[in-house]
């Protein structure tokens, strides 16, 4: 049942709204059969997903103290204003990187770390 | 006298023609209660990105953040710190609440709770809470308006006609446009917020101080304290930093109406690609943090910090100009206003009246009664608006203290099997009682840190401890499922 789990979830959630409902009623029905397994209805993202993620929340939330300060002025910017600035343009750069990771579990469904940790 | 008129006339014709490409969009196609509320799930990501982008970029970025900028200082760079990081939440939330709502056709917020717990009490209960706490939101917009035509007109037009006049308006293209009406509005709000931030942020510093550096240098020189937290302020410094931006960025897309537009997706996909790209929008935030801040050295002393910078507009620029940033605001007024408007109607008529008071009714009659509510609701949050007085921030973290209580329901929901209806229920109360409780005693922030976190933590616990106490349930997510099934299969 929960290698059932890690295969059939994802498949679901890539079956797109394109596709005919033939192809979405099978998939409805081996679901059925260990539905009392499943209790929440979604895949949980990968761990390479939430790793990138943490990045920004640990440079713009938890490290206040550490850049929370007027010197060293970069670019005419004291220090914490320079150092969010920044981090508007690193995090798309970290959530892409995690969007890839994303993309990977959802179209292999087998790698260990796209199931549930 | 005459530069009040042209700067009027400006707003005038920018207000107009937002209305215009509302009610333009809505009337090319033809109206049901799906495509009113969620846009028939057909926007790609361009238009997503629009109505997210018009929904987070409010009157509050426009007045609000150079307002705190200007009265308490760094705190203000708390909203640099959410802003990156609700997108970083929502590419984790929005996706698979997306599709939860493609399969049980969810419409709404409470929706999803009465169908992942099985209970249309605690979806109305939920819907109640949501459309609470959207009032302060709302009036933040309506206080923001209000304020644009009072500096615009020179003390001219009261603020109270101004908003009255304003929000016809608003009421007018969300009851004949729905949520499609308002997206496009959007575009026209951004460009001119874009053009506005950009020179005013640029100009402003550039025309007292000679550029950015050199501003900051003087701020340095004259305030150093102003420049790190906490601020101006006695009691925001680190610890309020960390617990607000959570509260506020895990918070965020727990309001009814940016979780509902997340519905309005062409598919997850386009809401993951724009969690990674959303945060570049932000990049004229920190240019509203340079008014507010040149602000503080130029015009010392301002009663109300939120007309820092219009005041400051209206002080160095020609009335026309004065005219266009404020037609601009008008617009970032309006746009959220209709979709929260829209929202909020939206969970009364369909999850609190048809469940629990008329079980009867009717697509037809829910969708019209949405309609009505939009008028009752339009009116309730400008009674509000015209006998409050707090400021724009202080609104919006009130309505984010109440909102963020609907978190634990959500991220459990999605990605828990244990958690039960019972505990979402009391974790609500819990988080909402403890967090009204310290706001209303006025202790708020509450040892160094946030209020609305406070009570978010207290909310988790009684979700964890409640649910583990109670029996666990199926979810309603796999029963519905299962009777869908059975209804294709037949």
């Amino acid at each position: 049942m929960r290698i059932l789990d890690k295969y059939l979830i994802p498949c679901t959630l890539l079956v797109s709204e394109g596709e005919s409902p033939s192809v979405i009623v099978p998939f409805y029905g081996v679901i059925q059969a260990s539905s009392a397994d499943l209790g929440a209805p979604v895949r949980k993202p990968s761990r390479g997903a939430i790793l990138f993620a943490l990045i920004p929340f640990v440079a713009i939330c938890f490290s206040v103290p550490l850049w929370d300060r007027i010197d060293p002025v970069i670019l005419g910017l004291p220090f914490n204003f320079f150092w969010l600035i920044a981090w508007l343009l690193l995090t798309p750069l970290c959530m892409w990187g995690a969007y890839r990771k994303e993309a990977q579990c959802a179209s292999d469904p087998r790698r260990e770390d796209g199931g549930t940790p | 006298m005459n530069a009040s008129v042209v700067a009027l006339a400006f707003i005038s014709v920018i207000v107009s023609a937002g209305a215009f490409v509302g009610f333009y969009a809505g009337t090319r196609r033809k109206m049901d209660l799906e495509q009113w509320t969620v846009g028939d799930r057909g926007f790609g990501m361009l238009l997503v990105w629009l109505l997210m982008a018009g929904e987070a970029y409010t009157t509050f970025t426009f007045l609000g953040a150079s307002g705190w900028a200007y009265s308490k200082g760094a705190p203000v760079l708390y909203i640099l710190g959410y802003q990156p990081l609700m997108y970083v939440v929502s590419f984790f939330i929005l996706p698979p609440v997306w599709e939860a709502g493609r399969k049980y056709r969810l419409q709404t917020q409470a929706d999803f709770f009465r169908v992942r717990y099985e209970s249309k009490y605690l979806a109305a209960f939920v819907a109640l809470v949501g459309i609470i706490f959207i009032v302060p939101y709302l009036q933040v917009q309506l206080t923001g308006l209000g304020m644009i035509v009072e500096i615009a007109s020179y003390g001219a037009i009261h603020r109270t006609i101004a908003m009255i006049i304003s929000f016809l308006i608003v009421a007018g293209f969300v009851l004949s446009s729905g949520i499609r009406g308002v997206a496009w509005v959007s575009v026209l709000k951004d460009l001119l917020l874009l053009f506005g931030a950009v020179f005013v942020g640029v100009a402003i510093p550039y025309i007292y101080f000679g550029g950015i550096g050199p501003m900051f240098a003087e701020l340095v020189r004259t305030k150093p304290g102003h420049l790190v937290m906490p601020g101006s302020t006695t009691n925001q410094g680190h610890l309020w930093y960390v617990s607000t931006v959570l509260l506020v960025s895990g918070g965020f897309y727990m309001w009814p109406q940016f979780f509902g537009a997340s519905f309005s997706a062409k598919s997850s996909d386009t809401l993951r690609r724009n969690a990674v790209i959303m945060p570049f929008y932000s990049i004229t935030m920190p240019l509203m943090f340079f008014v507010g801040l040149a602000a503080t050295i130029v015009l010392p002393g301002l009663a109300n910090g939120d007309l820092a910078m219009l005041t400051l507009v209206r002080k160095t620029f020609p009335a026309w100009f004065l005219g266009v940033i404020g037609g601009a605001g008008a617009l970032t007024a309006m746009v959220p206003a209709g979709v929260m408007i829209l929202a909020a109607s939206t969970l009364f008529a369909k999850n609190i009246c048809r469940p629990i008071l008329w079980p009867n009714m009717t697509d037809q009659q829910v969708a019209k009664l949405a309609k009505v509510t939009v008028l009752v609701i339009t009116v309730a949050a400008l009674c509000s608006a015209i006998y409050s007085s707090s400021t724009l921030v202080a609104l919006l973290l009130l309505g984010f203290g109440g909102v963020a209580q609907f978190l634990p329901g959500v991220v459990f929901g999605l990605y828990s099997k244990r958690v039960t209806m019972a505990g979402v229920f009391a974790g609500i109360v819990a988080g909402v009682f403890v967090f009204v409780a310290f706001a209303v005693s006025r202790h708020d922030p509450i040892m160094g840190l946030n209020a609305g976190f406070v009570g978010l933590c207290c909310n988790t616990a009684v979700v964890m401890v409640v649910s583990l106490l109670t029996p666990t349930e199926r979810g309603g997510f796999i029963e519905i499922r299962r009777s869908d099934n059975a209804g294709q299969m037949s």
